[in-house]
């Protein structure tokens, strides 16, 4: 029998490839470290999934054709502009595909952002923004462990945490350390030209939120069964500090609602950014609970503390700091043992470990009942006067020991409130 | 060919003409418009379970065009191999549509697909459909007057669902239900139905997409296509080259 009728694929494939651009891979370095002032991030509209005759059963977004489609019309607009693309990644939950392009020359990026805004092939652009982790630069100090305070023991007889989905958006977590290993349930790096690699910030955060208890050695997390879906979206830099920017953290909170997290821990803060704050309202719209890390030293607690629906945090030291803002959550923060890498544990301090306390105390309560929306959630914490007006100490165990009504929690709130002052 | 198969097979080719038309006018925006495609070679072309390859390997190719404003068309060719037939044989379907997002998780869409054999004409058949997508799950109804136009009505139901195992790598599942309709004429002269499902990897390597799925069917009655032949089950490979 004559077969395979080669012409028409081949006439078709010829089509096609003349309209492809070789070598339509994006090149280059997406982390940001030092080109943040240089970068931009550009829009285009990704449209919505359909019928496709060979292409039954993804079911998913990730086409790599229609993405190369969009790669085809960044390349030409970053010709266009005089600019290089340096990255990209689909975000359809936002209906958005999102391309970093950089600049030789030394145009101001919002400046830059405005051009190519103004382009019809461009949803929207705006620059590349710099965060940074919130422990940075706080010591380490070598004393008593503040989790106790929260009655671990007795709340863990209640719930710890069990098959909570809780995505770290931070540097890179040791997965292999002892007190991790099994922990972790999906690991990404979102920091392109820069390998995964176990860093402080993040081992310290995940171990808070979800270190092993029973095991013999370290620290219990406060929700020690919660599984962890670790997204490296920050950098350690040879000076100590942690550092990400809005495009690896985009990356990071979309994986992160992609792969069903409930929960998202953001300890860190930099300058309020479109792209993330549409991405915190889907994750919002989807039932998943932020907690950010206030930062002391931009007025408003910085973002994404300051967005609206996110659990704000502050540590005890912090919380005595009159800033302005939105209610906040205060939580241990000082002197807390926690993983770090090497198989170690170490003392950290700051607002970032306060944050991994309350996410792992959201992580306690979705367990008890998972489809408690944000807002009820936060009603239902109960929290003791602060220092200043609009922050409350968190009471972990009076907190549980309401939802689970059953607890037989021996909660004071004395305990709780000993974190009030500094 | 009863009259009232005229009417819908008339409907469709309206709603195929005035898509592809609307969507050239939209296209005008080429600003927004976004143009792609991919050659693949599949280890035997299994279509809703069946194969239309005889159970030997083909090439295909796609192309695909996405306006602004959600509407979207494009074209499929396949080497096709239709038991009894003779003759080179390819496939060459055109489709179009519109697709919108309801909100972040879910979008609809509603669309045509017209498939002609050549050297087989008398398989030439028309089918509108209508689904939803989500993040990793699709459903889809299809509905054609004239299945391989074998003079008989037909409904197939679909529902595909991926999880993600890793970055580039998709467990892949499918479900089908075809139904036919009995017809005064032609060979379905009962209802009669057939289930296919797949089960699979997928993984993004670069420009390239690789599929390794076990797809598998069954059937009660007569159905309105040229299928049999190969099999009812089989493991399939397609390679495809994205552009």
């Amino acid at each position: 029998m004559n077969r395979i009728p080669l012409l028409f694929p081949l006439i078709l494939a010829l089509a096609i490839a003349g309209c492809a651009i070789p070598g339509s891979g994006l090149p280059g370095d997406a982390s940001g470290a030092h080109d943040a002032g240089r970068q931009v991030l550009v829009m285009l509209r990704l449209p919505p999934p359909h019928f496709r005759p060979n292409a039954d059963y993804g079911g998913g977004y990730d086409e790599e054709s229609s993405r190369k489609a969009r790669r085809r019309v960044a390349a030409k607009l970053a010709r266009d502009h005089g600019l290089t693309l340096a990255g990209d990644w689909p975000m359809p939950v936002l209906g958005l595909h999102c391309f970093v392009m950089e600049q030789a020359g030394d145009v101001p990026a919002d400046r830059l952002a405005g051009i190519l805004s103004a382009d019809p092939r461009v949803a929207w652009a705006e620059p590349v923004r710099l965060f940074h982790a919130m422990g940075r630069g706080d010591p380490l100090y070598s004393l008593q462990p503040g989790a106790r305070l929260w009655h671990l023991a007795e709340i863990h007889q209640v719930t710890t945490g069990r098959n909570v989905r809780v995505a770290v958006v931070d540097s890179g977590i040791e997965v292999e350390h002892p007190d991790l290993a099994g922990q972790i349930e999906f690991r990404e790096n979102l920091v392109d030209g820069n390998p995964y690699a176990a860093e402080t910030h993040g081992t310290a955060v995940a171990g808070i939120i979800a270190a092993r208890a029973g095991n013999g050695i370290g620290i219990a997390g406060i929700a020690p069964d919660a599984r962890l879906l670790a997204m490296r979206a920050c950098w350690e830099e040879p000076d100590g500090a942690t550092l990400c920017n809005s495009f690896t953290l985009a990356k990071a909170l979309h994986s992160a609602i992609m792969h069903g997290a409930q929960v998202i821990n953001l300890s860190l803060s930099g300058p309020s950014d479109r792209l993330l704050r549409q991405l915190l309202d889907q994750a919002l719209a989807r039932g998943i609970k932020l907690v950010g890390a206030v930062d002391p030293e931009i007025g408003d607690g910085g973002f994404p503390a300051s967005h609206p629906g996110v659990f704000a945090v502050v540590d005890e030291e912090t919380a005595a700091l009159k800033v302005n803002g939105t209610p906040r959550l205060v939580a241990p923060g000082r002197d807390i043992p926690s993983t770090v890498p090497g198989a170690r544990w170490n003392f950290v301090s700051g607002a970032s470990f306060a944050a991994a306390h309350v996410s792992g105390f959201v992580a306690l309560i979705t367990e008890l009942q998972p489809a408690l929306p944000s807002a009820l959630m936060r009603k239902a914490m109960v929290v003791r006067p602060a220092a200043i007006p609009q922050a409350g100490v968190v009471d972990a165990c009076a907190t549980i020991a309401r939802l689970a009504r059953s607890c037989s929690c021996s909660c004071s709130a004395s305990h709780a409130a000993a974190y009030a002052s500094p | 060919m009863p009259p009232r198969m005229r009417v819908h097979d008339g409907l469709l080719k309206a709603v195929v003409n005035g898509s592809i038309a609307a969507t050239l006018l939209l296209g005008a925006d080429k600003a927004a418009a976004q143009l792609d495609g991919g050659l693949a070679i599949v280890s035997d072309y299994r279509f809703r379970g069946a194969s239309l390859s005889d159970g030997h390997p083909e090439l295909q190719a796609h192309l695909g065009y996405d306006g602004k404003g959600g509407w979207y068309a494009g074209g499929f060719a396949s080497g096709v191999d239709l038991k009894g037939e003779t003759g080179g044989q390819a496939q060459l379907s055109a489709y179009a549509g519109y697709s919108r997002r309801q909100n972040s998780k879910t979008a609809w869409e509603a669309g045509a697909v017209k498939t002609i054999f050549l050297h087989a004409a008398e398989y030439d058949y028309l089918e509108g459909y209508a689904g939803f997508a989500m993040d990793n799950a699709a459903g889809r109804i299809y509905f054609s007057p004239d299945y391989f136009g074998q003079r008989a009505r037909t409904l197939y139901a679909e529902f595909n669902g991926s999880y993600p195992l890793r970055p580039g790598l998709r467990l892949l599942g499918h479900i089908g239900l075809l139904h036919a309709f009995p017809a005064s004429s032609g060979p379905v002269t009962n209802s009669s139905n057939r289930t296919d499902i797949s089960l699979g990897v997928g993984a993004g390597l670069a420009q390239w997409n690789i599929r390794l799925a076990w797809t598998a069917a069954s059937q009660h009655g007569d159905m309105p296509a040229p299928y049999g032949g190969s099999g009812s089950h089989a493991w399939v490979l397609d390679v495809t080259a994205t552009f």
